[in-house]
């Protein structure tokens, strides 16, 4: 009887052993072998599948994939305007760096930057940016052979006609929505914003006449401006976007305004930042071969790396937009 | 108690909270907006679905009160037997919610099933062990489809021996 | 190149060894997708969208083609044999499908839903070929107030869908819109009826609510006869429809693909909308409304033909104007757009090949399906003799991994477990739940389409009067409510007379 006890008793001794052996060599891990290959990078897209983020990730995730060596695996956690991806992520995410987000402005920042959202995060606090890689400036367009000819034509109609004139966006606060405001405050003029959530609605509505300008990311206008249905007016960004050829900024037809989409990656704060150098070299690396920027082409998507820093600026850039457009929709409430 | 007294507690709970829910969509949201955006505000839909569903709970609470008392049907309440085992498959899968996030999808969708068929079954040692082997092999099949092919991201575990394993 | 050469073209393109293995994989893959329950087309092709930038471009688009119409196929398996919808637009079908197999007829219920399938989908294909561009034109036509008339329309059938108490569907149908409400406001994003729960910003789920409804509250309710010792054992007579039942689903199937067909064309309509409408329409024009929702076949026949119609006819728009009707052919246009194909009115003369080459795989795809799903019947109706304390488990087991799969979330599943035990007491005490389901639906897209409607008039309502088509809409769902009171009224009063 007493023997058996004993061994009974050696027994736990050595499980217990066994287990807090293994969870040891479990628990450490070095940020100095990032990437470790045998591991996989877990990204975070926080929007449903298909559509412009997810695609904008899943390219970056097979980018990365190549050049960091290692299984990248994108989870899509949509909703809430991309809050519940990034709050998952959040909750989810250690600072090993083996878990990151695709971040996406300015859709990741509306949610934060708007206080009725009640967001527990903001970025300057919670999320570190490793680089930018993707830029997809915003323009607007109209029915082909309809009244509009120029984006002088929109602006005058809106300006004599004040909320007749409708313009469509994907959503309230995303970046066609922003450059419609930015657009009305430049000109002067109310066009009212009017919410598709769906690509194929915005579309089906213009060219119904249902409405009369449509707001979107160049990407998805480069379909019917090529089949000759939609006219683009003008493209709001600095320089003249490659994918709608002949379409001139709305700088330069006197309305300076600016909005893009433009799409990064980020960690968790508290992330080494060698693991974010390695991950900025990454990008920058396949950006100078063809292969990135081809593949990212197919989808009309527009290769423009920004370090870190660079990124972070850009985005303090946006955040300040986002919030004077708030603040405007406070007042008017 | 009577049927009467039943649905009229019933009834006046229910127009409570419709009450109460057009209430709050009536003060909390706007209702109606003017402005670049002209229309109906968020409160507008929610605030009038509440005014119709607390007019339908009037108009059934009326009706219940006039009408004669019935007896309480026989099987209003679930029988013992019913009830008990719908609670324990009920808690089961409140356990399965509970315990996923920190063991794994794959451990806790073996103790789901052990503890369900647990519930259904006859409960000796023979039975307990065919059940066994039946749930690791439907576990598997479900991670092995959902997880590898359909590349479902499962919660993995947390805890260390069993992280080694691969779950 | 006209319908017929065109067609012909097409399907040399498609009957290509390696176009007839992309057709038969993708179709595959779809059946499988549909019958498990959550994970949708949406998902399926998203995950396998890197995989086609290798591919050809017309092997690529063959193939994911195929996974959209194959999910309609399989979709009715899981709601016909267990009461688990695997699509949302499945949820119909477990209506008069299930009460089938419960009497030991799933084998004709699967067998009419293929043949009903692979009839509509045909007949949509048709129509692409033959009138996709004015149908296109027409489907334009339909703004917001249009829209909201629409689904006006589709409101006033809801008392159809239920087989018990007026009163109580129209209850049930009011909450399912309270419901719907949950979430983010789609036009200002503020958050209502959340009570600060960041899960709920997005909305509650259809797919989890109607898991919880149908699935999880038909095993609850089992548990009563499992509990008390009296299991019914069902006894499987046919395998395949008899001559009756071609007979009674005949024209079932005529009217269910003509909804869905019209239906599909219409951007954010779609196949979900399209299997309520076809169901009501059925039991409308029964002879004998009662059968309906204890087995009738025409309850099977109709909402799965409606949605394989719609699914045939949503590529009208997506290919005549670059217009993807609904989130799946969304994904699909990004997969077009990675091969540098621009879907529109250029498409048939720059991309011939893409264009016939994918109706002819469609028309290819609808045979395989047949031929893949028929052979299939003997083998699915053989879940049914699985003992209840074995199948049980494992439907519960399919809802939870399934509620995960939509989203990866575990709240999907909270949702399906909490609207589960809900659907077991509604049953208990004579409410349904297709009427909130189908409220739920369409709540958001009539609020929505309201809201853009006074957008565009300025706040006036008579912008649901001006408009030709809105009115016709408006009338004659106004003229579907009030005509049953009209005759229950008349009815009364001749009763209090004599």
């Amino acid at each position: 009887m007493k023997v058996e006890k004993c061994r009974k008793r050696f027994g736990v001794l050595l499980a217990t052993a066994v287990c807090v052996a293994v969870l040891l060599m479990v628990g450490t891990v070095s940020a100095a072998s990032w990437p470790d290959k045998s591991k996989i990078l877990t990204m975070y897209v926080a929007s449903g599948a298909g559509g412009g983020s997810d695609m904008a990730g899943r390219m970056i995730a097979s980018v990365l994939e190549k050049e960091l060596g290692m299984k990248v695996v994108v989870i899509n956690k949509g909703g809430g305007g991309s809050q519940i991806g990034v709050t998952e992520f959040l909750s989810k995410s250690g600072t090993d760096g083996y878990t990151v987000l695709c971040a996406n402005t300015p859709v990741t920042i509306s949610p934060y930057m708007d206080p009725a959202r009640k967001a527990t995060y903001h970025l300057g606090k919670d999320i570190q940016l490793a680089v930018g890689y993707g830029f997809s400036p915003c323009a607007v367009a109209v029915k082909k052979g309809g009244k509009f000819k120029s984006l002088k034509d929109l602006v005058e109609a809106a300006k004599a006609n004040p909320g007749k004139i409708k313009g469509t966006a994907s959503g309230p606060m995303v970046q066609n929505d922003l450059s419609m405001v930015l657009l009305n405050k430049a000109a002067g003029v109310e066009i009212a914003r009017m919410y598709f959530d769906q690509q194929g609605e915005q579309r089906a509505a213009l060219l119904g006449g249902h409405v009369d300008a449509e707001f979107n990311n160049d990407f998805e206008l480069i379909g019917g401006n090529k089949s000759g249905e939609i006219e683009t007016l003008a493209i709001f960004d600095k320089t003249p976007a490659v994918t709608l050829p002949g379409v001139k900024t709305a700088e330069s037809m006197g309305y300076n305004v600016h909005m893009a989409a433009a799409y990064g990656l980020g960690f968790k704060t508290g992330t080494p930042q060698e693991i974010l150098d390695v991950v900025e070299a990454a990008v920058i690396r396949a950006s100078k071969k063809a292969e990135m920027v081809e593949s990212f082409q197919k989808i009309g998507l527009g290769v423009k790396v920004m370090t870190g820093k660079e990124y972070r600026a850009y985005w303090t850039g946006i955040e300040n937009v986002v919030g004077d457009v708030v603040k405007g929709m406070a007042v008017k409430k | 108690m009577s049927m009467k007294r039943i649905n009229q507690f019933f009834g006046c709970i229910l127009l409570t909270f419709f009450l109460f829910m057009g209430y709050t969509a009536r003060t909390t949201l706007t209702y109606w907006t003017e402005g670049s955006v002209i229309g109906p505000g968020s409160g507008y839909f929610p605030f009038w679905i509440c005014v119709i569903l607390s007019g339908l709970t009037i108009y059934w609470l009326i009706q219940v009160t006039i009408r004669p008392g019935e007896k309480i049907p026989k099987d209003f309440i679930p029988p013992r037997h019913e009830g008990l085992l719908v609670l324990a498959i009920f808690m089961d899968m409140i356990l399965f919610i509970a315990i996923v996030d920190y063991i794994g999808f794959p451990v806790a969708m073996f103790i789901f099933l052990m503890v369900m068929v647990v519930a259904l079954g006859e409960r000796t040692l023979r039975h307990t062990i065919y059940y066994g082997i039946f749930s690791v092999v439907v576990t598997t099949f479900f991670v092995v489809v959902f997880g590898r092919w359909l590349e479902v991201a499962f919660p993995k575990t947390g805890i260390g021996i069993l992280k080694t394993l691969g779950l | 190149m006209d319908a017929l050469s065109g067609l012909l073209y097409g399907l040399s393109v498609a009957l290509r060894p390696e176009n007839l293995l992309f057709v038969f994989v993708g179709c595959f893959l779809g059946t499988l997708i549909g019958v498990l329950p959550g994970i949708g087309p949406v998902g399926a092709i998203s995950i396998l969208l890197p995989v086609t930038f290798q591919l050809a471009p017309t092997g690529a688009t063959i193939m994911l083609a195929g996974i959209y119409y194959g999910v309609m196929y399989g979709g009715s398996t899981t709601s016909i044999l267990v009461n688990v919808p695997g699509e949302t637009a499945s949820v119909v079908t477990c209506l008069d499908g299930y009460q089938m197999a419960r009497q030991g007829r799933a084998g004709p219920a699967l067998g009419i839903a293929a043949f009903g399938s692979f009839f509509a989908g045909t007949a949509g294909l048709i129509g692409l070929q033959l009138m996709a561009n004015p149908l296109s034109r027409i489907a334009l036509k339909f703004g917001p107030p249009e829209y909201f008339a629409l689904i006006l329309l589709g409101f006033s059938l809801i008392t159809h869908l239920s087989y018990g108490s007026k009163s109580k569907a129209c209850v049930m149908a009011l909450i399912g819109l309270i419901l719907s409400g949950v979430g983010l406001d789609p036009i200002t994003s503020r958050e209502r009826m959340t009570f600060g729960i960041l899960n709920l910003f997005e909305g509650i789920g259809v797919a989890p609510v109607a898991m919880g409804l149908f699935g999880v509250a038909e095993v609850f309710n089992n548990f009563g006869t499992l509990s008390s010792g009296s299991i019914e054992k069902i006894r499987i007579t046919k395998l395949l429809p008899s001559k009756l039942d071609w007979l009674q689903a005949k024209w079932a199937m005529v009217r269910g693909t003509a909804v869905g067909f019209f239906l599909g064309i219409l951007p954010g309509g779609g196949p979900v909308l399209a299997t309520f409408v076809a169901y009501a329409l059925e039991k409308r024009v029964a002879k004998n409304p009662e059968r309906f929702g204890k087995g009738a076949i025409e309850g099977v026949a109709s909402p799965e033909s409606a949605n394989n119609a719609a699914a045939s006819t949503s590529f009208i728009p997506f290919l005549t104007l670059g217009i993807p009707p609904n989130v799946v052919l969304a994904v699909l246009l990004g997969a077009f757009m990675i091969h540098g194909i621009v879907p529109g009115p250029l498409l048939i003369r720059d991309h011939p090949e893409i264009f016939w080459g994918l109706v002819g795989s469609m028309y290819i795809g609808n045979v395989v399906l047949v031929i893949l799903n028929l052979p299939l019947i003997p083998l699915w109706v053989q879940v049914l003799r699985i003992p209840s304390k074995i199948l049980y488990p494992l439907v519960l087991l399919f809802c939870l991994v399934g509620a995960f799969s939509i989203n990866n979330n575990v709240f999907d599943i909270t949702v399906m477990i909490i609207f589960g035990i809900v659907g077991w007491l509604c049953r208990r005490y004579g409410y349904e739940g297709a009427p909130l389901i189908l409220a739920f639906v369409l709540g958001p897209m009539f609020e929505v389409n309201f809201r853009r409607s006074l957008l565009m008039s300025q706040g006036s309502f008579s912008i649901f009067f001006t408009r030709p088509i809105a009115l016709g809409a408006m009338i004659f769902s106004l003229g579907l409510v009030i005509f049953p009171i009209y005759k229950l009224l008349g009815k009364r009063f001749k009763g209090t007379a004599c």
